[in-house]
């Protein structure tokens, strides 16, 4: 079980994760997140369980996890972000966790866009983020993170997920793992907060091995399919089709060949 | 980086839509930057195996020009015909979406009233969900996209009239 005092212990970060809230069970941690944020709660704040009973992917979609042996935590931001530019955080979470991954266990993580994270070809987080915006500005950001640590096994419908401990062959500290991530996103966080992407972008590329490669954007009930040439500045993919380029900002991205 | 190379450069930014281009490798920089009076938009150039440069991004978030995008004017001019209702515009690119899952109830229908802060939609760009919420008090009298459409920046969403 997750105790605040060692998740707490000697972290000495600035923003990120000076406030702790530590749940055995709860229905969402983002859910939670966005009721402290709503409340006024102060940024930097981070609502992690041991398990959730409803946790959730995007539009509505469950992420199941077991309890007591993953890290599942949500991160309440308000950063003064330049118009267009809040769906960049997705890429500050992930390059953040890559960075915590790889720091802790010594493997190489991949990125996908845009917000798959892999190890050996297999999904090991999911990442959520949820805004509020009022009037074109962001009131909050929260940034949810299903990280899969020990879990052991997966639905057979989950073919492509896994967890650390399932690749690497031997377990992971969740507490260090987490403290890890919390120094991460402490550290990447300053410009980020000041709508500056540029390294994070930079770093995320560098992880990212889609580029030459044929892909699929399943959206609603269009598919886009070529080339992956580039991520745009504003964060979208752009595909080379056989009708010209163009720019996907939505959508599921299947890679066809390698 | 040879001349070629350098040459290749320059003719992709002449016959492109990008007016200026900055490339650093291994310790050497090219800028290659267009002559023309024209806003410029900050863009990549896609080139493999080298780090891509990013620009810090300017007041040019996205050029409406590139897309299929007829969609995207429309909607305006037809805001215009109805001057007494209050607009909710997307903030981002993204895909539109009425209910938080496919099969919830969507936020609002059209004859509902609003007040401000209250959830109209989402807007989904890079797996984040963006919450758009009334800035007013008032009577949702149309929505003009269809749910899981793509969405332009700015494109108008939904019309209100003002309580």
């Amino acid at each position: 079980m997750l105790s605040k005092e060692d998740l707490q212990k000697d972290l000495h970060t600035r923003v990120i994760g000076r406030r702790l809230f530590v749940f055995e069970s709860i229905d969402s941690t983002n859910a939670c997140a966005r009721t402290l944020a709503e409340a006024g709660a102060e940024e930097g704040s981070v609502v992690i369980a041991d398990f959730q009973t409803n946790g959730r992917g995007r539009q509505g979609r469950a992420w199941k996890a077991d309890p007591n042996v993953n890290l599942l935590f949500s991160v309440l931001l308000r950063p003064e972000l330049k118009r267009g530019s809040a769906g960049l955080l997705t890429f500050f979470a992930a390059v953040s966790v890559a960075r915590a991954i790889e720091k802790t266990s010594g493997c190489s993580i991949e990125c996908k866009w845009p917000n798959d994270l892999l190890l050996n070809g297999k999904k090991i987080c999911g990442i959520l983020l949820e805004n509020s915006l009022e009037k074109e500005a962001l009131a909050y950001s929260v940034v949810g993170i299903g990280l899969n640590v020990n879990q052991k096994n997966f639905r057979d419908d989950l073919r492509k997920a896994s967890s650390l401990s399932r690749e690497l062959g031997a377990p992971l500290s969740r507490d260090r793992l987490f403290q890890e991530l919390v120094r991460q996103m402490d550290e990447l966080y300053p410009p980020v907060r000041k709508s500056q992407f540029d390294s994070i972008l930079i770093e995320w590329n560098a992880r990212c091995r889609m580029f030459g490669k044929e892909v699929t954007v399943a959206q609603d009930k269009r598919h886009i399919s070529g080339t992956a040439v580039a991520l745009e500045p504003d964060g979208g993919l752009r595909i080379n089709t056989p009708s010209g380029p163009e720019t996907v900002y939505a959508g599921d991205v299947t890679v066809v060949s390698s | 980086m040879d001349l070629s190379y350098i040459k290749k450069i320059i003719r992709l930014v002449e016959h492109s839509e990008v007016d200026e281009v900055e490339i650093e490798e291994e310790g050497k920089k090219i800028k290659v930057v267009k002559n023309r009076l024209m806003p410029t938009a900050s863009y990549q150039i896609p080139f493999s195996p080298t780090v891509p440069q990013y620009h810090p991004m300017q007041a040019a978030p996205h050029l409406p020009a590139q897309g299929p995008g007829p969609a995207a004017p429309e909607p305006g001019a037809k805001a215009k015909a109805e001057p007494k209702y209050h607009e909710i515009r997307s903030p981002i690119v993204g895909t539109f979406y009425r209910a938080p899952s496919p099969d919830a109830d969507p936020y609002v229908e059209p004859g509902q009233t609003v007040k401000p802060g209250d959830v109209l939609c989402i807007v989904e760009a890079m797996k984040l969900m963006n919450e758009i919420e009334s800035d007013i008090a008032g009577k949702v009298v149309k929505i003009l996209v269809d749910n899981a459409k793509p969405v332009e920046y700015n494109q108008v969403l939904f019309l209100i009239e003002p309580a």
